[in-house]
Parts: structure tokens; sequence; C-alpha cells
């Protein structure tokens, strides 16, 4: 034996084996450059022979991509995206017994309660011309954004299975849902449309309606980044998981779902954090335009641009940022 | 390297006694027998390099204040809670390992010694604390844990799983049925992957993995579950992905299985490589300290695997010109 051996016999021996400085950092830290980091050749020794390897070839393992090849690889994980929005909305139903009519009944009978209460039972309207219509688009489309956001910030728990097994652009899981909820509000736009028709006073139909359309794509978009915004966050720190739902409802009440917020304040700061609220600018619009015959003005298509745009871009970036947290698991 | 971050680095991290990068390439090698000499450098195409990886876990801990609790804020915060302590569990601590194309490699170890964590950082499951895993290509695992997306149908999943990694529509479509082959569910395949058994899901799941040929591919216990005839076919696959250029790492209990397929075996204990080598040598080495350790006689079978410890030499690595 080696005297280079016995100190490593003695650096190995019983209990000092596991005392080793280590620092505990549990925290995700950057990858460690390797030791031929900038070089295309490497050396190997080991106890009975010496190799060298090309490294040009060898990829860090689950490192996070700058932006731009995230970006391409999110676009390359699209049918994943698409298919996974798709047979999940379909499979939602499933343990019913009328299954995917449910998608169809589900926001029939959630704007017909509204015309029960509002339209038929206190037959109130506030001051506001067809009332009952206000109140259905108001919970139709708020709705959309709450249950798309509190399931995108879920995203990476309810993927753990689909993160531990397969190799994909993580933004890919809150896509998936976004698109999941999308579909499903398609479902719902088409009864909302049906029930505006069918309570009194029904409101004649234009060309404008379609102007629903890049409405429903931008708060799709400002729901995306929503999603992308908060997953790293829950991620994290799953107690703001708990939190989620108190902001919501209080977003609601900042939204005026089923109140004119000019009949209760001339407070014009107040007024301006309702116009600000990205939410209530996407009811304003939709009524507007179903109920009222009024085509947008272009300040509220460029508030919901800038919204929609930057939360996005935000949401993007702070996701992409935590990218390599997220096989992480709590335990 | 596009892909790691660009830190400013001393090139000889990790080596510490070596002066120069250029002259590590002539440096002598302390034989057994203490003379020097200067084995002729061979040119190798490693699958995976394993660089330096330490892994440390916290959970949280019923136990008692033995234990190495996380210090600062996070544990004044949790006391203050009466929550239960986080604590620190060593998995893992400075395994540096390279494999070749065409390697296949058994890690054995008793249970906890660090095996699972050691594929889940290598497959990029799971951070390291410290140390980075290099590959050829992204690794493919098939762990023990194989569910997928429980609602979704057999076929479904099948068709999710080569989606989500990278394949497109057609290409599914072409791999499609010799996935379904391969699976062998027969009518199993159209129910919910929640109504299948651990060896249906496995086998459904190996499927999935073996998809896209991946150069590396990981078997963590992963064809424990299932019968003789899933076995078998799980091995031809293995084989075929050696032969493609590719390495297989694979993690069992059997030390039968181990003989029958690796060329290379790792006896991890306690989170470190106690041997690394021949497979017929590490394993007769393990069933000896297992057998001690069977018959209660703790001590020499820690002193044991401490004299094996002792003998092996971690890898190093530095960066050179050529």
């Amino acid at each position: 034996m080696s005297t280079q051996q016995d100190d490593a016999s003695s650096a190995y021996a019983g209990e000092t084996r596991r005392s080793r400085p280590t620092k505990a950092k549990t925290k995700f830290t950057a990858p460690d450059a390797p030791p031929w980091e900038g070089l295309t050749q490497a050396v190997a020794h080991s106890s009975n022979q010496r190799v060298s390897f090309d490294t040009s070839r060898l990829v860090a393992v689950g490192a996070r991509p700058p932006l731009l090849e995230y970006l391409v690889s999110l676009w390359g994980s699209r049918h994943f995206v698409l298919y996974d929005a798709r047979v999940r909305l379909a499979v939602s139903q499933d343990h019913t017994l009328l299954g995917k009519m449910w998608l169809v009944l589900n926001p029939i009978l959630f704007g017909l309660t509204f015309y029960l209460i509002f339209g038929l039972l206190l037959q109130t309207s506030r001051g506001i011309e067809n009332f009952t219509g206000y109140v259905v688009i108001g919970f139709m489309m708020f709705f959309y954004t709450t249950r798309s956001f509190v399931t995108g910030a879920r995203s990476i728990a309810t993927g753990q299975n689909l993160i531990r097994g397969f190799s994909f652009p993580r933004a890919a899981l809150p896509l998936a849902i976004t698109v999941r909820q999308a579909l499903s509000q398609v479902y719902v736009l088409i009864a909302m449309v049906l029930l505006v028709l069918a309570i009194p006073p029904s409101e004649p139909v234009g060309l404008h309606w379609l102007l629903i359309i890049p409405i429903f794509i931008l708060q799709s978009v400002f729901n995306w980044g929503l999603g992308m915004l908060f997953a790293p966050l829950v991620h994290k720190i799953p107690d703001v998981g708990n939190i989620l739902s108190v902001v919501t409802r209080l977003w609601m009440y900042g939204s005026g779902l089923f109140y004119d917020p000019s009949r209760f304040t001339d407070d014009p700061t107040i007024l301006a954090l309702f116009h600000l609220n990205p939410l209530y600018q996407i009811l304003q619009m939709t009524r507007d335009i179903l109920l009222y015959d009024v085509v947008p003005s272009l300040g509220q298509w460029a508030l919901l641009v800038v919204w929609a745009g930057g939360v996005w871009l935000i949401g993007l970036i702070v996701f992409w940022t935590n990218e390599e947290s997220y096989a992480n698991e709590r335990r | 390297m596009s892909a790691a971050e660009p830190l400013p680095l001393d090139p000889l991290q990790g080596t510490g006694e070596v002066p120069d990068v250029t002259e590590t390439a002539a440096l002598p090698v302390v034989a057994e027998n203490g003379t020097q000499q200067m084995p002729a450098i061979t040119d190798v195409r490693p699958a995976v390099v394993i660089d330096d990886v330490t892994m440390v876990y916290t959970v949280t801990s019923t136990g008692s204040d033995a234990e190495d609790q996380v210090s600062g804020p996070r544990r004044v915060l949790r006391k203050a809670l009466g929550r239960p302590p986080i604590v620190n569990n060593q998995a893992l601590t400075d395994v540096r390992l390279l494999i070749e194309q065409g390697e296949f490699v058994g890690f054995i170890g008793r249970n906890g010694s660090g095996k699972s964590t050691l594929m889940n950082i290598v497959a990029g499951q799971m951070n390291a604390t410290r140390g980075r895993v290099w590959a050829v290509d992204r690794p493919a695992k098939l762990g023990v844990n194989v569910a997928l997306v429980p609602a979704l149908s057999g076929d479904r999943n099948i068709r999710l799983g080569c989606l989500a990694q990278g394949m497109n529509p057609r290409q599914v479509d072409e791999v499609f049925d010799d996935l379904v082959e391969i699976a062998a569910l027969g009518k199993a395949l159209h129910w919910p992957m929640k109504a299948y058994s651990s060896g249906m899901a496995a086998r459904l799941r190996f499927a999935v993995a073996t998809a896209t040929n991946p150069h590396v591919l990981i078997l963590d216990e992963a064809l424990s579950t299932g019968d003789a005839q899933f076995q078998a076919r799980g091995q031809a696959r293995m084989h075929e992905i050696r032969e493609n250029a590719g390495c297989v790492l694979f993690v069992s209990h059997s030390m039968s299985e181990i003989r029958q397929l690796c060329t290379r075996v790792v006896w991890l204990d306690d989170g470190e490589v106690v041997m690394d080598g021949d497979t017929d040598e590490v394993v007769d080495r393990y069933d000896e300290y297992m057998k001690m350790l069977a018959a209660g006689n703790l001590l020499s079978a820690r002193s044991y695997r401490d004299e094996r410890a002792a003998e092996y030499q971690p890898p190093t690595w530095v960066g050179a010109h050529r």
C-alpha cells in the first residue's frame, strides 16, 4: 500500500466521512462550471488509466437555455400543449353521466341563475339598462380569468408527473392550462351570446359583435402571463396558493361585476383605479359591444394591449428565470 | 457548452494539486507498487460525466433535535410557528463518474444509499446542491413511479408522452403501432391509467421512454414490477440502445440481473462511491458486505466497506488544449 492510499483511508474512515464540509445550500444556485469550461478537450485521471474526451459534445443536463432558445423550444412543444389541453378538457367530465354536455350546460345554467335572481325575482336594475345581461357578461368574462389564473398558478404542482418524466420547456405547462381554459371559455362565450339574445330585452346582432374575438384573445394572453407570473411563486411558497382565492375575491369586487362604480362614488381616484383595472375594462368593453351597440374606444384597446403584453412579458421572464427550480420537489 | 452559464472560473477547479493545464497531460500517475508510470492517453467518448455531485435534501422531521437542522431565519420562524423543524439529509457526497458510450453500468447499494437520488440528478429531474451532470443527450429515465396522467387512457398517455418528448404528431403516428406492441397491454390500452397495475404502467412507461431512441437510458428498478415476458422485452430494447452508441444506467437489487446485464458496476453506500469497476468483482464484494450485515456483524461490515472505499480513487478531470 502506498502512502497515498493510507492518506485516503484516513480521510474516508468511519464517521469522518460524513462530516466532510459540505455547505448545506438547498436553494437553487447557478450551475457549477466544469473544469473544462471554455475548452474543447478534457483529460480524466483515474487509478489505472488516463483518458481524454471531447467536451464540446456534452451539454449540461437540465440547464436553462437562453430566452430566445427557450421560446423556440416552447414553440416546438406546441403539439404537446394542444394535445394536453384538448384531451384533459375532454376527460374533465368523464366521471359524470352526461359527460361533455356539461361543458355547454355548466355556463348556460350559470347564466340562467342570474336571470332567475336578477331578471325574474328581484326585478332590480340599479339604474343599469339590461341589468340581467350586464350581470351575465360580468360573471362569465370575469371567471374566465380567475379560473385560468388559479389553475395556471398551480400548474407546476399538477404537472409534476410530466416534469419528472420528460424534458420540455416547463412554460408549456401554464400554456397548456391557458389553452385548456380558453377552449372551455369558447363554450362559455357561445352560451353568453345565446343568453344575451334570449333573455329580454334581446339585443340586435351586428358585425361589431366580432370584436369579442380580439377581446377574448387579449384576455387569454393576459391569463397566460398571470399563470406564468404566479406559478414559480406558488411552487416556492405553497402558502400563496391559499391566498389566491382571497385575491380573486377582492379583484371581483374591484371589477364591477354586478354594479356600476360610478353610481356609488364620485371620487376620481377610485374611479381611475376601476378604469385601470384590466378586468373592469374587459367587462365594460364586452357589455358595450353586446348590450349597448358601442364600439370600445382606442384608449380602452390600448390599455388592454399594454396590460396583456406587459403581464405576458414579465410573466415569461419570471417563469424562465426560475426554469431550473421546477425540478426541486418539496418533501 | 452553450447551455452552461458562463462563469469566470479557474479551469483547474476540482483538481487542487495540479498546477498547470498543459502540464497535466503529462502528469505521472502513482501506480499501486509506488513506481511512477505514464499510461498513454486514450480518447474516449463519454456519454455521461457526473462532475462532483453533492445533494442535500431538506425534509420536515418529527424527530429529535439531534438531527442537522437548517440554520438561519427559517429555523427560527418554524420554531416560532410551532412547525416541525426542517433538517438536512445529505444524500450524495462528491460523486464523480465518467460513463462511456456503450457501457451498461449497474448501480448497487443498500436502501437509502443514494442510488435513486443520483439517477434523478442525472436525468435532470432534480437539481444537485453542488456539481453538475454533463451528457451527450438528454437522458430518459424510467423509475418505479411511473404514472403519467392517471385520468387519461393508455393510448392517450402514449401519445402525450411522445409529444412531451418533442416528437411531432406525424412521428408519433409512425411509431405508435410499435409502441403499442412493445407495451403489449391488450384491451387495457384504452382504459384510464389509474386502473393499471404497477406492472402494466411500467410497460407503458417503458414503451414511451424508449420511443425517441435516447442515448442515455436510466432504469431505476423499472423492470422489477414486470413479468418475465416484459423483462425479456426490456432487456432486448436496452441492448438496442447500447448498440446505438448509447449507455444504460441500471439500478437494481437483483444481483443476478446485474451480473447478467452490466459491463461495469458502481457500489454506492451512504451517498459515496465505495467501488467502481468490473461487474463480478464489485458484486462479489457487495455480496460479502451484505452477508455480514445480514449476519448482524455491523462493525466488521463497516470496516469492510471502509476498506473498499479507501481503495477507491475517484477520477479527476481537467481541461486541456489540444
